[in-house]
C-alpha cells in the first residue's frame, strides 16, 4: 500500500502541472526529477479487438498512468475502454482488507478541517436529479457513497474551492488536474440467507431512512447510523481525468446479474427478460422497469427500513449505447478480462456498462457546454446510465448521459443569498457544486 | 381641419365566453407585473362599474356558480398635435369620455359599432397532421386519395407534382390553403377539400355564423344591444349622421334543436353595452358548442374526432371591428376614421400568469420587422447592435414568466428555484451566460430540448418553443451589458393598452393556440396606413362594409380575409376563424404532449426505448392553459405550506387511460400510453359540459379571506367546482411516455 501511493504521488504533481497553468498544484514535488520519469502508455487498445495487457492480471494490478494516455492519432476508442478496465481493477484490489478505492477520500475531504476523512458511510439513497430510490427486490433501498483521490482533494484544497467565495471567482477554464479521480459506489443490503457467492460484500456503516417531508429519506441532520451492516458492491463509476481529456473518462461497471439489457425494439408491454435478475424479477414488462418512484415512495416497514415499491430495473442502452465499434470494443474487452481473470476473482462477476468521453478533434471542455447543446465532441457510451446509480433519468432523454448533469453549465437552482455561478469547467464535479449550493445533490434545471 | 387625431384602443379587445350571464371587465394591467401601490401584481380582471378596481375570487362566479364572462372594454383616445407621418410609441394620448373636450367641443354621446361573426366551419383546417402552420397558404403540392378524399402533405412543403409517387392512389394537387373544413357539407359523397369552393353561397349561408352589426349609443347604452336573431341588426349610418336599423342584414344562425350531450342551440354571440361614461363594452358568447348534419340540421350525435379541426360542429366565439363616432354638444359629429376588433375566445384561467412568449411579442415582431415600427431597434433587416433595451419593459417580463410558469406546470424543485433566481436579475450584465439557456430562434436549436428554454413545445414544425427574435435580441443585449434601467418606455395610455392586452394572450406555439394564431405574423392582417395618426399601429385591416346594401337572401360576408393572400381584407369572423372548433376540444388537450414533430420521427412500440425519440412530455400553453396547479383548498388544509399540485382538468372522466377512443370515432392506431393523458378528459365531448367546472389561478393576496399569515404571492387555484379529484397524481416533470399513472390522493 504504502508504496504504490508513493509512486503515485510522483505522477499527481506533474498532470496537475500541465493540465492546469493557472489553478495552485502542490509545491515542490511537480520539479522532482523522478516525477517526470513516466512510463509509455502500455495501453495499445486496438478496435476490434480489444484485450487487456496480460501483465494486468499477474500479481498487483499496474497503476494505471493517466498523463500517459495517448493524446495524439494514435488513440482508439479500446484505449479509454482499457484505462476504465485497468482503474476498476486497480481501485477494487484489496488493499489492508479493503478495496483500494475504500481506502481513498470521502467527499468530505474537499474540508481542510476533514481532509483526511476516510471513513465510509454509506449515506446517499437518492438518485440524482429523479429523486427516486431504487428499491431492491427486498424492499431495501440501495445506498451509494463517493469517493475521491488525492489528486482531487490536493487540488480542490490548494485551491480553496471549498470555500463559495474562491470557488465562484476560480477561473471558469480551470481544468481539474490529470489523475484527477471520483467515484459513485452502490451498495446493495444483503439479506439474511441471501446466495451471494458471487458479489463483493462487506461490511459498512449505513445511514437510516425516516419521514422527511412526507417521504422516506435519509434527514440531512443528524442521520441515525447503523453500524456493520453487510453489503454487496453491484455497481461503480470511476471518473478520471486523463491526459487531454479535463472532461473526465466516465466509466461504469456493475454486477453482471443487476439487471437485463432492453432487446433490440423492445416494446413497452413485453418483458425485458424470463429470468430473474437482482434487481429485476422475471417477465416484468418493460414498461414497468425503472419507474420513478419519487411520487409514491412509502415505508412497507419503517422499523425494517423496507420500502415500496419494489423497483423493477432493467438497462435501456447495453454499453450505453455509442458505435458499433464502441460497442463492439466493451463486449469484446469484458469477455477479455474475465477470462483473464483468476477463477477465483469475485470480479469476473462485474462488467464495463461504458464510458464516455470527448473525441477532442471534434471539440474540447469549455465553460457553459451542455450536450444537450452541442454534443458532437461527445463519443463513446453516449447514453450511457449505470442502472443501479441513474435507474430513472435512462428514460429521459435530456438527462440520459453522464455529461447531461456532468457538464459545465451556469447552475442556477439557488437559494436566493447564494451568487449564480457561473459555466466553469470545474462545473463537472457535483462535489464542488453540492459544496457550493451547500446543500442536497446538485440538481441541475434539465 | 382639426389637428386632434382621435383612435379607439385597444386595437384589439379580448373578450371572454362564460356560462352566466354576468361578466367582469378584462385586465388592463399586464400579467405577474407590479402595480404600485398594492402587492396585487398586473392582469386580474376589473370589476364592473369601476376604473380599475381589481376582481378577487368572489368574483369569478356568479350566484348560481355559473363562470362569469370577460368583457373587452374600449376607450377613445385623442392625441394632440401628433403631426404626420406618424411614430412609435405615441408619448402622450388622453382619454376622450362623454364630457372631455376635442378641438374646443364637448362631447355629448359616442356611438359605436360593433360586427361579430364566427366563420370557423367554412375556413381552412390547421392541418395537425402537416403541421405547418401559416407556411400552407403558400403554394405547395398535396396528396389526394381519388377514392376516399383523404389527403396528405408532403413535407417539406413543395410543388414538385412528382412528390406524391410513393403512395399508390394518391394523385398530386397544387394547392395554397390547408384543405377546408366541412368539404362533405351539403354532399352525400366525399369531397376533395381542396376543390370545395368556400364562397359556395349555401356555405356561407349555412356555415357562417353572422350576427350582423349592432350600434348602441352611449348615452343609452345600459340596455344591452345583443348578437342574436332577435334583435335587429343596426349600424351607424354617415348619411343620415344616425344609428340605422338594417332589417334586411340576412342575420345566420345556426338551426335550433333540443340541447343534448353538450350540443346547445347557438343563436347569441354577446352583446354591447357602456359605461355611464361611454366606453363600449363588447361582451361574448356563453362558451357553447353545436353539432350539425351534413344537410345543416342540428344533430347532437355528431363525434368529436379531432382536437383542433372538427366537421359538423359550431362554437360560440367571434370577433369583428369596432367603429365610434363622437357627438359633441353642438349635434356636429366626429366619425373616428380607424377601427379597432373586438375577439372572443376561451376563459381566461389564469389570467395573472405570464406566457413565456405572449401574443403581444408576435404581433410586435411582425410590426418591428415589417412595418419599420421602430428603426431604432431594427431597420434594414437586421436589429442595431447598439439598441439599449429598456430592461424593465423589455426583458424583465420574459425572465418574470419563467418564474410563473411554476404556478401552471409541476416543475421539479430545482427548476423552480432557477426560474425565481430569473425574476431577481436586474438591468446589470448578468453575472452568467444566459444566453447559453435561450434557444436561438434562428432555427438552429429547434429541436433541442432542456436546457435551453423556454422548455415548452414548439410552434408549427418545431420541436420546441423559441422566444420571438425581438425578444431574444433584447435579452442577448442585456446579457452584454447593454439594458436600460429605471426609465420606462414612453409610450402613452391609449397604446399601452393595446400592448397590455396583447401582452395577457398566448403566443408563440401557435397551432392554433387561444386567443389568435400565426395570422399575427402576416402583414397582409393589419391596416399598413399605420404612420397616419387616425389609424396607428397594430390595427387590424377591416373590410368597410356598406350595411345600407344587405339583403335577406344573401350571405353579406364572403370568403374574406386569406393568410398571404394580399387583397383579401379582414372580415368579421376572419379572426377566430382559425382557432380550433369547437375551441374545447384542443383546450382539453393542450395539457402535455411530446414534441410534434419528434426529433427522431414518431414515437412507436418499436422505437420508444430506442434514444432516437424524444419520449418526454412536455407543455402546450401552460400559462393559458394551466396543466398543474396549487389549490387554495389544499394549500388551507395543509396549513399555508404549498400542497402538493393537482390536473386543473380532473372531473369525471379525467383517468388517464391508453389508446383513448372518443366515441363515433375511429379507433386510435398511433402510439398512446396513458401518461400522454393526463389532466385532461378521455373522451373530448365531456369537455363541452366540463370547461365551466375549471378552477381560476389567482393570486392569494386576491382570494377572499386569504390567511394573513400565508404568502401572499402564491398563486393558486379557486373556484374549481371539482368537488373529488377524479384524475392522477401530478408527477413533477420530466414525464415520459412509459411514466406509471397513479390515482389522485383525495
Amino acid at each position: 500500500m504504502k508504496s504504490i501511493w508513493k509512486l503515485y504521488y510522483l505522477i499527481i504533481p506533474i498532470g496537475g502541472l500541465i493540465a492546469c497553468g493557472t489553478p495552485e498544484t502542490k509545491e515542490g514535488e511537480e520539479t522532482t526529477p523522478q516525477a517526470q520519469v513516466v512510463a509509455t502508455s502500455t495501453l495499445n487498445g486496438i478496435d476490434g479487438d480489444c484485450k487487456a495487457p496480460p501483465e494486468w492480471f499477474k500479481g498487483k494490478v499496474p497503476m494505471p498512468e493517466p498523463k500517459n494516455f495517448p493524446t495524439d492519432n494514435s488513440v482508439t476508442n479500446c484505449d479509454f475502454h482499457l484505462i476504465s478496465w485497468q482503474y476498476f481493477l486497480w481501485l477494487t484490489e484489496e488493499v489492508d482488507g479493503k478495496l483500494r478505492f475504500m481506502t481513498m477520500y470521502t467527499d468530505r475531504a474537499i474540508h481542510p478541517e476533514t481532509k483526511d476523512d476516510t471513513n465510509h458511510v454509506l449515506d446517499i439513497v437518492e438518485q440524482a436529479l429523479s429523486k427516486g430510490m431504487l428499491v431492491d427486490q427486498s424492499g431495501r433501498a440501495v445506498y451509494s457513497n463517493i469517493v475521491i483521490n488525492d489528486i482531487y482533494r490536493d487540488w480542490v484544497l490548494d485551491n480553496k474551492l471549498y470555500d463559495p467565495e474562491a470557488f465562484l471567482n476560480f477561473p471558469d477554464t480551470a481544468d481539474f488536474p490529470v489523475g484527477s479521480m471520483s467515484l459513485k459506489a452502490a451498495w446493495k443490503i444483503v439479506q439474511p440467507g441471501e446466495n451471494t457467492s458471487h458479489l463483493y460484500t462487506t461490511k459498512a456503516d449505513i445511514e437510516l431512512l425516516t419521514m422527511v417531508n412526507g417521504f422516506p429519506r435519509i434527514p440531512s441532520e443528524n442521520p441515525k447510523v447503523q453500524k456493520d451492516v453487510e453489503v454487496a458492491l453491484v455497481g461503480l463509476h470511476i471518473a478520471v481525468v486523463v491526459e487531454g481529456h479535463p472532461e473526465f473518462i466516465w466509466a461504469t461497471f456493475e454486477f453482471d446479474d443487476n439487471a437485463p439489457d432492453f432487446q433490440a425494439n423492445q416494446t413497452m408491454n413485453e418483458p425485458v427478460s424470463d429470468k430473474d435478475w437482482l434487481f429485476y424479477a422475471a417477465n416484468t414488462p418493460a414498461r414497468k422497469t425503472n419507474a420513478n418512484n419519487a411520487a409514491v415512495l412509502a415505508f412497507a416497514n419503517q422499523n425494517e427500513q423496507t420500502l415500496t415499491p419494489i423497483t423493477q430495473v432493467a438497462r435501456q442502452y447495453a454499453q450505453g449505447g455509442g458505435s458499433s465499434t464502441n460497442q463492439g470494443n466493451i463486449k469484446h474487452l469484458n469477455e477479455n478480462v474475465e477470462e483473464q481473470l483468476t477463477e477465483s476473482s469475485i470480479w469476473k462477476n462485474y462488467f464495463e456498462v461504458g464510458a464516455v468521453w470527448f473525441n477532442t478533434e471534434k471539440g474540447t471542455l469549455k465553460p457553459n457546454w451542455n450536450p444537450n447543446v452541442d454534443s458532437a465532441m461527445v463519443t463513446g457510451s453516449i447514453l450511457l446510465s449505470n442502472a443501479t446509480i441513474e435507474t430513472f433519468t435512462q428514460k429521459v432523454r435530456s438527462q440520459n448521459g453522464c455529461f447531461s448533469c456532468h457538464n459545465t453549465s451556469a447552475v442556477t437552482n439557488l437559494p436566493d443569498s447564494i451568487a449564480l455561478l457561473p459555466g466553469k469547467n470545474a462545473n463537472t464535479s457535483h462535489i464542488l457544486l453540492k459544496n457550493y449550493q451547500d446543500g442536497d445533490q446538485v440538481k441541475r434545471s434539465n | 381641419m382639426s389637428k386632434t387625431s382621435l383612435r379607439i384602443h385597444p386595437a384589439i379587445g379580448m373578450a371572454r365566453v362564460g356560462n352566466s350571464t354576468e361578466y367582469y371587465l378584462g385586465p388592463e394591467t399586464m400579467a405577474a407585473s407590479k402595480q404600485e401601490g398594492t402587492n396585487v401584481t398586473g392582469g386580474l380582471p376589473i370589476k364592473p362599474g369601476t376604473e380599475s378596481t381589481t376582481i378577487t375570487s368572489g368574483d369569478l362566479r356568479d350566484s348560481k356558480g355559473r363562470l362569469k364572462r370577460q368583457a373587452a372594454r374600449f376607450k377613445i383616445y385623442q392625441y394632440p398635435d401628433e403631426g404626420a407621418p406618424l411614430t412609435y410609441p405615441s408619448k402622450g394620448g388622453t382619454e376622450v369620455v362623454i364630457g372631455s373636450t376635442v378641438d374646443g367641443k364637448k362631447v355629448k354621446d359616442i356611438i359605436w359599432t360593433a360586427h361579430l361573426a364566427n366563420k370557423k366551419a367554412n375556413c381552412w383546417e390547421i392541418d395537425e397532421d402537416a403541421n405547418m402552420g401559416i407556411e400552407l397558404y403558400t403554394p405547395h403540392t398535396v396528396c389526394v386519395n381519388k377514392e376516399n378524399m383523404s389527403v396528405y402533405t408532403p413535407k417539406p412543403l413543395t410543388t414538385n407534382p412528382d412528390a406524391c409517387g410513393a403512395k399508390p392512389g394518391f394523385e398530386s394537387m397544387e394547392v395554397s390553403t390547408p384543405p377546408l373544413r366541412n368539404p362533405d357539407f351539403g354532399s352525400d359523397k366525399k369531397q376533395n377539400p381542396y376543390k370545395v369552393n368556400p364562397a359556395d353561397p349555401e356555405r356561407l349561408k349555412k356555415l357562417v355564423i353572422d350576427a350582423g352589426p349592432r350600434a348602441i349609443k352611449a348615452s343609452q347604452g345600459t340596455t344591452p344591444v345583443k348578437f342574436d336573431s332577435a334583435t335587429e341588426a343596426s349600424y351607424y349610418d354617415k348619411n343620415t349622421k344616425a344609428i340605422a336599423s338594417q332589417p334586411n342584414y340576412p342575420i345566420q344562425f345556426p338551426e335550433q334543436g333540443t340541447a343534448s350531450d353538450g350540443s346547445d342551440p347557438i343563436n347569441y354571440l354577446g352583446e354591447l353595452l357602456t359605461e355611464s361614461n361611454g366606453r363600449l363594452l363588447v361582451l361574448g358568447g356563453h362558451g357553447l358548442a353545436s353539432a350539425f348534419d351534413n344537410q345543416g340540421k342540428f344533430d347532437p350525435k355528431q363525434p368529436l374526432c379531432a382536437d383542433v379541426d372538427n366537421n359538423n360542429w359550431f362554437d360560440d366565439t367571434s370577433d369583428g371591428p369596432i367603429t365610434a363616432v363622437l357627438v359633441f354638444e353642438d349635434d356636429t359629429q366626429q366619425v373616428i376614421e380607424g377601427s379597432a376588433w373586438a375577439v372572443i375566445t376561451d376563459p381566461a384561467y389564469a389570467p395573472q400568469t405570464l406566457n413565456v412568449v405572449n401574443l403581444w411579442d408576435d404581433v410586435y415582431n411582425t410590426w418591428l420587422e415589417g412595418f419599420n415600427l421602430q428603426p431604432e431597434i431594427f431597420s434594414g433587416g437586421t436589429y442595431n447592435p447598439d439598441y439599449k433595451p429598456y430592461f424593465e419593459d423589455d426583458v424583465f417580463p420574459t425572465l418574470n414568466a419563467a418564474h410563473m410558469q411554476m404556478w401552471n406546470t409541476n416543475l421539479p424543485d430545482q427548476a423552480i428555484s432557477a426560474h425565481r433566481r430569473m425574476k431577481m436579475f436586474t438591468e446589470q450584465k448578468p453575472t452568467i451566460d444566459i444566453m447559453s439557456f435561450i434557444r436561438n430562434p434562428d432555427g438552429s436549436q429547434n429541436n433541442n430540448g432542456a436546457p435551453l428554454m423556454p422548455l415548452s413545445l414548439g410552434d408549427s414544425n418545431q420541436a420546441f418553443l423559441t422566444l420571438s427574435r425581438q425578444q431574444y435580441f433584447f435579452m442577448s443585449q442585456w446579457s452584454k451589458g447593454m439594458s436600460i434601467g429605471a426609465d420606462q418606455v414612453p409610450i402613452g395610455p391609449g397604446e399601452q393598452l393595446d400592448k397590455t392586452v396583447l401582452v395577457n394572450c398566448l403566443g408563440g406555439r401557435f397551432s392554433p393556440g387561444i386567443d389568435m394564431t400565426f395570422i399575427v405574423r402576416d402583414k397582409d392582417l393589419y391596416n399598413k396606413d399605420w404612420t397616419n395618426p387616425t389609424i396607428g399601429p397594430f390595427r387590424i385591416n377591416a373590410e368597410q362594409f356598406n350595411y345600407s346594401k344587405a339583403t335577406k337572401d344573401q350571405p353579406f360576408l364572403g370568403v374574406g380575409y386569406t393568410p398571404l393572400h394580399p387583397g383579401h381584407p379582414v372580415q368579421p369572423g376572419d379572426i377566430c376563424k382559425f382557432m380550433a372548433i369547437p375551441w374545447h376540444t384542443d383546450y382539453n388537450s393542450c395539457a402535455t404532449h411530446t414534441p410534434a414533430p419528434n426529433p427522431g420521427g414518431e414515437v412507436t412500440d418499436q422505437n420508444v426505448y430506442s434514444g432516437k425519440v424524444n419520449t418526454t412530455l412536455f407543455w402546450s400553453w401552460p400559462a393559458q392553459r394551466p396543466v398543474a396547479v396549487y389549490t387554495f383548498k389544499d394549500l388551507s388544509a395543509n396549513n399555508g405550506a404549498l400542497p402538493r399540485q393537482r390536473f386543473s382538468v380532473r372531473g369525471e372522466g379525467t383517468a388517464a387511460k391508453e389508446h383513448l377512443t372518443n366515441p363515433g370515432c375511429p379507433a386510435s392506431t398511433g402510439f398512446d400510453s396513458a401518461a400522454m393523458n393526463v389532466g385532461r378528459y378521455q373522451n373530448r365531448r365531456d369537455m363541452l359540459t366540463g370547461w365551466p367546472m375549471i378552477g381560476t389561478i389567482i393570486q392569494g393576496a386576491a382570494i377572499d379571506d386569504y390567511p394573513e399569515g400565508y404568502d401572499q404571492d402564491y398563486y393558486l387555484e379557486v373556484e374549481s367546482l371539482y368537488e373529488k379529484d377524479d384524475s392522477n397524481l401530478v408527477v413533477f416533470w420530466p414525464n415520459v411516455v412509459d411514466d406509471e399513472v397513479y390515482p389522485p390522493k383525495n
